[in-house]
Parts: structure tokens; C-alpha cells; sequence
């Protein structure tokens, strides 16, 4: 674990300082339990009522402390809320350091005979889960809960990390009503704020306020250290429960919480210290921690051989490039795609041939730097992770290291720690916004957003009448990167059999599909080609054709008809479907769908369909552009009805009629 | 004929040489016969387990095992995981990776042996824990040798012995021994396995099995259980001790007396319990009437909480407890419900099973633990009513397919018996719906659904139902109807409990653009809601055909059409009677209707492979069937 260690030079200790938490722990009346159903949710299974928690430092015996409290109250309106009765709290817990809780009370509420009773949780019933090396669980259930219960736990824990508050949810799987979450801060402290979630903040004060530490330096004796505070509370009102959406980057961007990151440390005696500081600072320093890249300026002189060998026969610095590209890729394998701090020096990652991702793609940039290559590395956060700081190094926020190469002023970004991907191309999780060049003179962000990806995907069918087969045809996709990658994943998992059967469910009826052909599987720069046959029947007196066949869009991506959250999609996309088709032998064409022209607002996508038809010959194109990737909520109605036009339009069939 | 029997496969080697575990063996990849790395994704190439029985609360077992990992596909058996307690304690793990060639390239430290706690979601708590290593290798072929060894302090678990792990998993050599004093005994059972243990005694008594050379066994559809295709050995104890209790498991009565010394004088209940207990049930008569207040009772006032530690993992905790805190585990549930319908006068049974959705297979020509859950059994005089203490929705006396159709071991003072649970039929899981609708020009549908699920054909949407708001439910179902574009404007459902139960459901839908409309036709596909999704790969067959469950289903669709359309085409009726269901389908048009009537019936049981052509046609005609469409035509003028 990695982290900016604050260094506080004097020791101190405890401190009272009063709380104001309201309200009271047990203060439940009979009027409470009235309600059966909130305003804020009428499907609710249960509501928390209030969840109001408090940082603030104490002194201990060597520095600072945090001291965490939480309160919050529940009710438990049905059976399927009984989840919510058992409650675990997550400490950490190394070696020398661990959280504690230091008061922990809970309790069941039930209204019996219009009386409150209450029923406490033992402390024989509170248990001890050690998660793994670093972090244990204390977990407990309430005891004789039922449908309407209230239940409320109330605990005080105590960390020895003093750069670390307490992140706070506003919003959690059930409706909250009231929740509000106050930290007070020392001024030899600075932190900043980063507020994730559209929904406003109901209450945002400032105050100040006073605090004494005390310090026991050996030598020295006891001491007093007065401090001004600043006290911040944070809170929202009645806020939903969390829905989970499709197309959407993270659900972590969308939930309702504030973070906190150290900034500055100002202790009286001593220099101020500027923790979070620019991204020049962050980027000199970075550049020279043995944890990140200070290996990929040394010589690396135990390169040297492997990589003689490898390059041996490459006939252009690109073509060096490549080469070194794949072999680590193909020899390394990763054991974490979240890391941007090594987790052995890269050497050792060479010889044990297993590393995470910042270990991996910092091993690749020291090869490259090794072999007269310019190469750099550049942090980034993954889609999943959420998004980053643009401003601010806020390096929590970042999980991922790939490599910049630089030949000949073209740029490639290269990630080596997925054992499909070619050379140049990233994961679609790594599309999430920006990334930070880490570089000592210009630590610029690189675009990385799902805009400035296109899946560019091409479909050409034709239909001959084969003297021999018959009516006959044959189909060749070319897929989008993103989607040439998810079937190398599929296809190393499955058997292609299996990824047969399932392409097959999609001609029905009179079409069979046969002979499938899978090109670019094995060269991960370029993209994947499935290639098959179809026969059709030609007996019957009319012939319907869905003339798009498997490639049409059968339904709606947006089904849902209401959106809380903007739509983001991983890339912008062009699909472009072709079709030329002899008529069959004997037909006629009785009827054939109309061209048609559709755009997306204005110019964000369109989707054109063009059919004609002259002699025996009919030619189709479809083609479906996207050219964003990510839509505000208040557009998602026009998107989705833009795809209900595209699914109409791709349904209409082609009738041939038999010439009698 | 290329479709071999696994048993023509197995070549047993000499035995007598015995391996011990420090041999060294050549993991050069090509030295594997080439018939083994046939559809294979990793070939065990060696394999020692002996299990050394040292007396009724103790053993040691220790294994030794080299896979070599040939393809991506083979990564997960390079990983090793083992999960451990208090009673059965991991000793020691080393092991080592070796390249293609069979050079040693690393070996295990312990610092890289991750070790976390095995408490799932869902426990409260419990004392189970993982050991997992990786060498994260990925150059292949490799292989990855383990040596590990556990402390058993109990022989109430003993290991089995399955040298095939997997499907496309080819195995070179296993050997499996067991070493008991040669006054103790243990039971075996082997599957697949013609042949007797070879047995040597020294000072004490060695048991030898062997496997080589087993090809790997293709994922076919509908498989039969493991131990009916490939080698398999089952152990058992006959006395054994596990913390302080002692038991013996040498027949189902006496291993059912020693669940009962666990579960014995546990049944006492506070008084103000009693009393409501008799408020509630002295007023009726009907003993079946009392069963299902107390049920109710049961799952209103108490809820699952599991909690296993230490012989708490086969002992429930006191009907007191449960009363205090309201709730418990399986076992202190149905010992809690045990204790109510005791006080009422009602004697049950605490009854052990096997559970979870396709684990019905007990070897029950075999006593021993096999068992994961409790259930209680009430036997009247007629009939048994089945009670489900840990969920707080099923009805009295209906089993899921969570428990159903199994065997079970009754646990009294006398004894443990075997009985099976209850059985539901074709008849019984049966799905009935009509639709009712209106298509307009524009392609839209408007449709009425009403369906009956009855049995096992509602579990799921009960259990679903049961555990989401209305809102979910409304949510689920905008998305969980197979059809492209549609809405849900209402719905209701309705369950009616009963030891069959049934679950109605009512839709209000509207799917816009349902029908294809293209120029003066409009193509409709009838069968609205249900179609077959299955398809079998066309493929040549190497086991029997194991089809677990039965059910019925029967569908009507009625749609009335918009004015001034003639019917250009309407699809043919099919009917397919087979060995493995019934299926017809009948379309007409009449007025301006278009009506569809389904009817489906699943056949269960095992069916040798040279009918499994049969069975891909079946359900390949059955697809195209389904999705049958009548196209209309507009009327000329």
C-alpha cells in the first residue's frame, strides 16, 4: 500500500471534544412506526431515516488521529429490507497499524402493544471476519427483527491515519431521508473536496472553531498546541435509492458521495508542505519513485540480452517497437488490471514473468527506453474505476499505467497487460475522458474519450443463383476493434462450435448458414473477419427475405423508457451493412422497401437506408452512425427513438414472387 | 466407431510400484501420448493422494498433483485454492512451475499464498477460510505441480477421489491410496473402476487404486452425473469422532443416532413461546390446519441468519436462542419449528438433504455425510407434510426444485432412514397462458396475458416476486419478455398457496411495431410469448442423455386483425411426438382472427446417445416452429 505518509513531528494526545449528535441513540416513540409507506418511495422496502456521521482529529500518543462516528436509523418496512439488519464494518488492519471502534451499540425497535420496545444487540452476537492480510469485517445482525421494525446502529471508530477522512454516501439501495456528514479540520491541515453525483448538496456550511492538542515530546514534557478548525457539514434530503442503468460508464460516477484528499500540511515550526500539489511536482517526483518510473531511467543493463535477441531482426525502429511490444505481452502475465504503483522493481517482474498493470506497461517503457526507443508512461482511470481529476494529481482516483511511444512525432498508446490486444489499440476501458502524460517538462493530458473512438463495423452479403448450390450466399463482417476484442475473449473461453450454434440462431426458416470462417483471430492489430455461407429454399410461391438477415437491429439498445443518468456509451460507431442480391431464378419482385434518410439531431448520428433495384439485381446499404458517445439524459428519448425508427425500418422485407 | 466408452480408455498399469510422493517425475511436454492432448485443455500427468487414517478423530491427507496447462482455457487448474477450518487444517502447500521442456522455473514461496476468509455473503459467520496460489504463467504448455497436506481432526469428512477434474481434462496417471490400522475399518465405493483395490499390509493395511492414460471427455449437453462416465471413488468411516461426540456412519440408522446426539434436548422454548403457541392452535382441530398456523408463525417471526462455527456447523442452535435473537441457520430453524409443533403435540422430523438445484444424486447405497441442509418432515398418517424452515414464503408442504425429488435422511431417536422427497410430475409443472389481443395497422399489438404457473414452474418467478417491490417487479418485467419492442401498462399477480402451488399472473402489454409491416404486407409471428431458445449442437454423441425435469406447457393466442388484410400465407401445423415429449403447434385464420394453440410436454429420464440426433431434431424443428410467421396482404381497392 502506497499512499502520502504525513509526518508530524510532535507527539501528541488526547484530546474531549464534544460532539453535537442529534438525535439521541434509543429516542424512538410509538408515532414512529406510523407511516407504512414514504412519500419519498412508495415501493419501498425500506427507508433510512437519518444517517448522520462526523469526522474530527484527536491527538494520540505520536500525532493525530481520526476519529470516524456514524449514526443512523432504519426502517424496515418489508421482509425483503431484512438485509439491512446485518451490518459489517471494515477496518483496516496491518501490521503495526489498524482502525479500532471504539463504542458500537445497536438495536431493534418493535412496536408491541403500543408500546416501543427495544430489543439491544448483544456484544457475544458481533463477529470478527478476517477479510485477508490487511482488512478485517466486524459484522453483526440485529436480533427479533420483522416487517416494520426500526433499527439503529451507532459506532465510533478510530483510525491512525490522519491523511485519510472518512469518504461519506449520500445515497445508498434504499431511500434516505435525512443524511448529513460534518468534518472538522485542523488548519495545519488542508484537504480537498471532490463531490461525485449530479444531485445538489441541501446543506454546505462552513464555521470555524477552536481545538487544543496536547503533545508529550520525550525531552520536552508535556504541551499544549491550540488550533483554529474549520468545520464543514455537508448534507442532502430525501435522496432515492440508487438504480442501476445500462449504458453507463459507472454507477460510482452517478451515486451521491463526497471524497476527501489531503492537500497541504502546515504545521507552526515548520515548512509548509504541499501534498497535493501540480502535476509538474507530482510528475518530477513520480518520474524518480522506485515504486513508479525511477527504473526506466537507469540502464537496465539485464535487458540488454533478451532484448538483442528479440530485436534482432526487426528493420525499423517500429518494427523494434512492435517486437519488443509483443514479447511482453506474450510473456508477462498480469495479475491486476487496478495498480499505478509497482509492486516489485521491474526486474524482478522480468524474471518472475508476472506483474500488474503499472508493472507490466513500466517494464514495456523500460525496454523501449533500453532499445534507443522515446517511450513515457501515462496514468489514467479505467471506466469502471470512474472518472478522474482533470486538475488536480489526485492520484486515488487513478488505477492505470499504459505506455506513450513516440517515433518519428507520431504518437502510439501501447498496453501491454492484456494478452489480445495489438499494438496501438487499448481496451475500451481505458476510453474514460483524459489520461497525464507523466513527462518532467510537460505533464500534458492526452485525450482519451469515448468520442475520439469510432467501432467502425462493415457487413458485405450477395446472393447468386448457383447453377449447382442453388440460391446461395455469402457474408463477410469486418468488426469494430472493440468487438473483434470481446470475441478473442469469448473464443479463448468457448469453442467456436459453440460461437457456431449460437450465430445460427439467427437464421430461422428457410436460410441455413454453414462454413464459418473466423480471419484475424490470432493478429491482434488487425480486426476480426467471420466469414460463412447461406442457402436458401426457393420452392415456395412467395419468397419473404429480411434482407438485413443476423446484421439488422431486431431490437431497441435503449429499452427502458425512463433514464436518471446520462447515456455513455464506450465509442462513437459506423455499421455499414451491404447487400447485393441477384433475384432468384423464376422470381419476380412483388414488393420492396423504400429508401429512407434519418439524422440525430441534426448531425450527432444518422442512419440511411438506400435499396434500388435494376435488372435482376437489388442492392441494399445500411448504414447506422453514431458520432458521439456520450448523450445527456434529457436526449435519451430522441436516441431511443431514433433506434425504434432504425429496428422498424430494418424489419421490412423483401417479397419475390414465382413467375407462373 | 470413434465414439469410445470412457472405460475402453482406462489401461491399468502395473500397481506394486508404489509411488511415494518425492519421486521425480519428467513434465517434458512431449512426452504426453498424443491420443491425451486430443481436445484437451490440460492433462494431469501425475497424481498421488493418500489419506492415512490414524484413528477415529484423526488423519492426514496429502496430495501431490502436476497439470500440465496446454491453452488459455486450461488456466483455472493452474490455480490452486483450498478451503480449511478448525477441523481440517492446511499443514503445508509447496509447489513448483515448470516450462514446457519440464525444466523447473519457480517454486512457491509462502509470502505469495493469499489467505482470505471464505465467509460468504450471506453468513453471518462462520470459521471457513481459503488458502489460493497462481504463478500467473501464461507461456504455454506448462505445468504446475502442488504438494500440499491437511490435518483431518475428524473422519466424519472423508475426501473422494475423482482423478478426471473437468471435461477436455485428459488424465496420465492417478493414484489414490488409503492407509488404515488394521483395526480400523473404512467403506469404499467405486464407480467406472472393474477392478478391486490392490491391498498390502505392513504394520498397517494400504489401499491402492489406480488410474492411466484417460482421454479427455467432451461438455456435452445434458451429461450424465460424473461418477456414471468417469472414474470415481466414494470413502466412509465407521466410528469417528468430531469434537466430543463419537458416531458411526457404517449404516444410515447409525449415522442418523449420532445427528440426533447433536440435535438431542435442544427443543426447550420460553414460556410466554407456549403460551402463544397454544392461543394459536388449541382451537383447531385439523392436525394439518395446525402445521400451517405454525408454519406461518414460523416464517413471521423468524428469519435465516447463518452461523457455523466449530460444531455449530452440524449442531442447531437451542430453540431458546432462536426465540431470544428470532433467527437461525437451517438447523436451528427446523429444530425451532421441530419444537413448536412439539409443544402443539405434533412429533416431526429433523431431516437432513442434499440441496440446491441439480444435486439430487445421492449414493444412498452408501451412508455418509452427503447432506448440506435441514428440512423437516411431518408424517401423518396418510401422507408427509414437507416444511421448508428457512424460507418465509413458501407454502406448507411444497418443496422447491431446491429439495425436491431426492433422497433424504430422517433423523429420530431410533435412527436415521432414508425416504425420498416428493416428486413433481409433468401433470404437476405445468405453465398455461392465453393471450388475448388486438394488432393494428401500424404493427402494434395490444395483448392480454393471463399464465398460470403451477409447481416447479413457478419457483423462480415466485421467489422472485417475493423478494422485489412492485416497482422491480414492473421493472423486470419491461426487460425479461423475450420480444424486441414492448411495454407493460400493468399487471398483477396472484399466488394461490397450496401443496401445488399456482401463481398467476396477469399482463397488460403493448409492443409497438410488433408485426412487420412492409408496403401493403403485414408479417405477424403468432406465438407471442413462448419459443424454444434451444439449440443442440449437430454432433457426434459419447454419453447418454440425462434429461432431469418435467413439465408441461400449454399456450393459446388469439389476435384479431386490422380491416381490409386477406391471408397471403399461413404456416403449416406441426405436430412431433417423440421419446422425449410431445410438442404440436396449429395455426388458423378465421374471420378476422389469427389463432395459435401450443402445447409442449417435457419428457424427464435417460435416453441412450444414439438418440441424441433425434433430440437436436426435435428441438431444431421445434425453433423453426415457434417462429413461424403469417403474412397478410392488404386487399386490392
Amino acid at each position: 500500500m502506497k499512499g502520502i505518509v504525513v509526518c508530524i513531528l510532535i507527539g501528541l494526545y488526547s484530546v474531549s471534544f464534544a460532539q453535537k449528535m442529534e438525535p439521541r441513540f434509543g429516542d424512538i416513540k410509538p408515532e414512529d412506526f406510523k407511516p407504512t409507506v414514504y412519500s419519498i418511495d412508495s415501493s419501498a422496502n425500506a427507508v433510512v431515516l437519518f444517517d448522520i456521521g462526523s469526522s474530527y482529529y484527536e491527538s494520540i500518543q505520536g500525532g493525530l488521529s481520526v476519529v470516524f462516528k456514524r449514526h443512523k436509523r432504519i426502517r424496515i418496512l418489508n421482509k425483503n429490507a431484512f438485509d439491512m439488519a446485518t451490518i459489517g464494518i471494515r477496518l483496516y488492519s496491518g501490521r503495526n497499524t489498524e482502525e479500532r471502534i471504539e463504542v458500537l451499540q445497536a438495536a431493534t425497535y418493535n412496536l408491541e402493544g403500543g408500546q416501543v420496545k427495544t430489543y439491544k444487540l448483544d456484544k457475544s452476537s458481533i463477529f470478527k471476519d478476517q477479510i485477508n492480510k490487511y482488512y478485517i469485517v466486524k459484522k453483526f445482525t440485529l436480533p427479533n427483527l420483522k416487517e416494520g421494525s426500526i433499527i439503529e446502529f451507532d459506532y465510533s471508530l478510530n483510525s491512525p491515519f490522519p491523511n485519510y477522512i472518512h469518504p461519506w454516501s449520500f445515497q445508498g439501495n434504499a431511500p434516505v431521508l435525512r443524511s448529513e456528514y460534518e468534518v472538522t479540520i485542523p488548519n495545519i491541515l488542508d484537504f480537498i473536496f471532490n463531490k461525485i453525483g449530479d444531485r445538489p448538496l441541501d446543506i454546505n456550511d462552513v464555521k470555524s472553531g477552536n481545538q487544543t492538542f496536547y503533545s508529550n515530546t520525550p525531552g520536552s514534557g508535556p504541551s499544549t498546541f491550540p488550533t483554529t478548525t474549520v468545520i464543514h457539514k455537508f448534507g442532502m434530503k430525501n435522496v432515492p435509492a440508487i438504480k442501476e442503468e445500462k449504458f453507463t460508464t459507472t454507477l460510482e460516477n452517478h451515486i451521491s458521495r463526497i471524497d476527501f484528499q489531503l492537500s497541504k500540511i502546515d504545521f507552526p515550526g515548520s515548512p509548509s508542505q504541499d501534498v497535493m500539489r501540480n502535476w509538474y511536482a507530482v510528475s518530477k517526483d513520480l518520474l524518480k519513485d522506485e515504486d513508479f518510473a525511477a527504473d526506466i531511467s537507469r540502464n537496465n543493463g539485464w535487458l540488454q540480452d533478451e532484448m538483442k535477441i528479440i530485436t534482432a531482426t526487426a528493420s525499423s525502429p517500429l518494427h523494434k517497437a512492435k517486437k519488443i511490444f509483443a514479447y511482453i505481452r506474450d510473456n508477462i502475465s498480469c495479475t491486476n488490471h487496478s495498480s499505478i504503483y509497482l509492486s516489485n522493481p521491474i526486474k524482478k517482474i522480468f524474471q518472475n514473468k508476472n506483474g500488474n498493470v503499472a508493472d507490466i506497461n513500466m517494464l514495456l517503457t523500460a525496454a523501449l527506453i533500453n532499445q534507443g526507443l522515446q517511450a513515457e508512461p501515462v496514468l489514467l482511470s479505467t471506466r469502471d474505476n470512474g472518472r478522474a481529476n482533470d486538475i488536480y494529481p489526485v492520484m486515488s482516483l487513478l488505477n492505470y499505467v499504459i505506455c506513450c511511444l513516440k517515433i518519428d512525432n507520431k504518437e502510439y498508446y501501447l498496453d501491454a497487460s492484456h494478452n489480445k490486444l495489438g499494438f496501438g489499440k487499448l481496451d475500451e476501458e481505458c476510453y474514460n475522458g483524459s489520461a497525464r502524460l507523466i513527462n518532467q517538462d510537460l505533464p500534458r493530458l492526452i485525450d482519451l474519450s469515448a468520442d475520439s473512438v469510432m467501432e467502425y463495423k462493415v457487413t458485405n452479403v450477395f446472393f447468386i443463383n448457383d447453377a449447382k448450390e442453388g440460391y446461395t450466399g455469402s457474408v463477410t463482417t469486418r468488426l469494430g476493434d472493440f468487438e473483434s476484442n470481446h470475441l478473442r475473449e469469448k473464443l479463448a473461453k468457448e469453442s467456436k462450435a459453440d460461437y457456431l450454434k449460437e450465430l445460427k440462431k439467427d437464421y430461422v426458416g428457410e436460410i441455413k448458414m454453414s462454413d464459418l470462417e473466423i480471419d484475424s483471430l490470432k493478429s491482434f492489430e488487425d480486426p476480426v473477419t467471420l466469414k460463412y455461407n447461406l442457402t436458401m429454399d426457393t420452392k415456395d410461391d412467395m419468397l419473404y427475405v429480411d434482407p438485413i438477415f443476423a446484421e439488422a437491429y431486431k431490437e431497441n439498445p435503449f429499452k427502458a423508457a425512463e433514464r436518471n443518468y446520462p447515456v455513455e456509451m464506450p465509442s462513437t460507431m459506423n455499421e455499414v451493412y451491404i447487400l447485393r442480391m441477384e433475384i432468384p431464378e423464376g422470381y419476380k419482385v412483388d414488393e420492396m422497401p423504400k429508401s429512407a434518410r434519418v439524422n440525430l439531431n441534426e448531425n450527432e448520428g444518422s442512419f440511411e437506408y438506400m435499396i434500388s433495384k435494376s435488372d435482376n439485381i437489388i442492392q441494399l446499404r445500411s448504414t447506422v452512425k453514431l458520432k458521439k458517445a456520450n448523450f445527456l439524459t434529457e436526449d435519451y428519448q430522441t436516441l431511443r427513438d431514433f433506434f425504434a425508427y432504425i429496428v422498424k425500418k430494418h424489419s421490412e422485407q423483401i417479397v419475390f414472387k414465382k413467375i407462373k | 466407431m470413434k465414439s469410445l466408452s470412457i472405460l475402453s480408455f482406462l489401461v491399468f498399469g502395473l500397481v506394486g510400484n508404489a509411488f511415494a510422493g518425492g519421486n521425480d517425475n519428467n513434465y517434458d511436454v512431449s512426452l504426453i501420448n498424443a491420443t491425451l492432448l486430443k481436445d484437451a485443455n490440460a492433462v494431469k500427468r501425475y497424481e498421488y493422494v493418500r489419506y492415512e487414517i490414524n484413528n477415529p478423530g484423526s488423519a492426514v491427507y496429502y496430495y501431490k498433483k502436476a497439470v500440465t496447462i496446454l491453452n488459455e482455457k486450461g488456466d483455472r487448474y493452474a490455480v490452486w485454492g483450498e478451503g480449511y477450518d478448525k477441523i481440517n487444517s492446511i499443514r503445508s502447500v509447496d509447489a513448483v512451475l515448470y516450462d514446457a521442456n519440464g525444466k523447473k522455473i519457480k517454486f512457491l514461496k509462502n509470502a505469495d499464498i493469499a489467505d482470505v476468509s471464505g465467509t460468504s455473503e450471506g453468513t453471518l459467520a462462520d470459521d471457513v477460510r481459503y488458502k489460493f496460489h497462481s504463478f500467473h504463467y501464461k507461456v504455454y504448455p506448462y505445468t504446475v505441480e502442488y504438494e500440499v497436506e491437511f490435518k483431518f481432526h475428524t473422519l466424519m469428512f472423508m475426501p473422494g477421489w475423482m482423478p478426471v477434474e473437468d471435461n477436455n481434462y485428459a488424465v496420465e496417471k492417478s493414484i489414490m491410496e488409503v492407509i488404515a490400522p488394521k483395526d480400523y475399518t473404512f467403506r469404499y465405493k467405486a464407480f467406472q473402476y472393474d477392478k478391486q483395490p490392490v491391498i498390502t499390509e505392513g504394520k498397517e493395511k494400504t489401499y491402492h487404486w489406480e488410474v492411466n492414460n484417460i482421454a479427455g471427455m467432451p461438455d456435452e449437453y445434458a451429461s450424465p452425473e460424473w461418477q456414471r462416465i468417469t472414474p470415481t471413488l466414494v470413502l466412509g468411516a465407521t466410528n469417528f469422532e468430531i469434537d466430543k461426540y463419537k458416531g458411526d456412519m457404517s449404516n444410515w440408522n447409525d449415522f442418523g443416532k449420532f445427528i440426533y446426539s447433536l440435535k438431542e434436548s435442544r427443543d426447550l422454548l420460553p414460556d410466554e413461546i407456549k403460551k402463544e403457541i397454544h392461543e394459536l392452535t388449541d382451537g383447531e382441530t385439523d392436525v394439518k390446519k395446525k402445521i400451517e398456523i405454525l408454519y406461518k408463525y414460523l416464517q413471521q417471526n423468524t428469519r435465516y441468519i447463518s452461523i457455523q462455527l466449530g460444531i455449530g456447523g452440524w449442531q442447531p442452535f437451542d430453540a431458546s436462542y432462536v426465540s431470544a435473537k428470532k433467527y437461525g441457520d437451517c438447523k436451528a430453524l427446523t429444530n425451532f419449528m421441530y419444537s413448536l409443533l412439539k409443544e402443539a403435540g405434533i412429533k416431526s422430523v429433523y431431516t437432513l438433504i442434499k440441496a440446491g438445484r441439480n444435486k439430487k444424486s445421492l449414493v444412498q447405497d452408501f451412508p455418509s455425510q452427503q447432506f448440506n441442509h435441514v428440512i423437516l418432515s411431518v408424517p401423518l398418517a396418510k401422507d408427509t407434510v414437507w416444511l421448508e424452515c428457512t424460507s418465509n414464503s413458501l407454502p406448507a408442504g411444497y418443496l422447491s426444485n431446491f429439495t425436491a425429488d431426492r433422497y433424504a435422511l430422517m433423523i429420530t431417536e431410533e435412527g436415521g432412514k432414508l425416504v425420498r422427497s416428493p416428486n413433481y410430475k409433468l401433470k404437476d409443472n405445468v405453465q398455461s397462458r392465453h393471450i388475448k389481443a388486438t394488432l393494428d395497422e401500424s404493427g402494434k399489438l395490444m395483448a392480454d396475458v393471463a399464465t398460470d404457473y403451477k409447481a416447479l414452474q413457478q419457483d423462480e418467478l415466485f421467489s422472485y416476486i417475493n423478494a422485489h417491490t412492485k416497482k422491480e417487479q414492473l421493472d423486470h418485467l419491461k426487460e425479461a419478455i423475450d420480444l424486441p419492442n414492448y411495454d407493460i401498462t400493468s399487471f398483477d399477480y396472484k399466488s394461490t398457496p397450496s401443496r401445488l402451488p399456482v401463481l398467476s399472473e396477469t399482463l397488460k402489454m403493448v409492443a409497438e411495431n410488433y408485426a412487420q409491416v412492409s408496403g401493403k404486407r403485414i408479417f405477424i409471428l403468432p406465438n407471442i410469448m413462448n419459443k424454444t431458445s434451444l439449440q443442440l449442437k449437430d454432433e457426434e454423441r459419447q454419453y447418454d442423455i440425462d434429461l432431469p425435469y418435467e413439465f408441461s406447457d400449454i399456450d393459446s393466442v388469439e389476435i384479431a386483425l386490422p380491416n381490409g388484410y386477406v391471408t397471403e400465407s399461413l404456416p403449416q401445423p406441426a405436430t412431433i411426438n417423440s421419446k422425449f415429449g410431445a410438442y404440436k403447434i396449429d395455426y388458423k385464420v378465421v374471420g378476422n382472427k389469427v389463432t395459435m394453440i401450443r402445447s409442449f410436454e417435457k419428457k424427464s429420464g435417460r435416453f441412450p446417445k444414439a438418440d441424441y440426433k433425434e433430440l437436436v431434431k426435435f428441438y431444431s424443428d421445434m425453433y423453426k416452429a415457434d417462429r413461424a410467421k403469417v403474412v397478410l396482404v392488404k386487399k386490392e381497392g
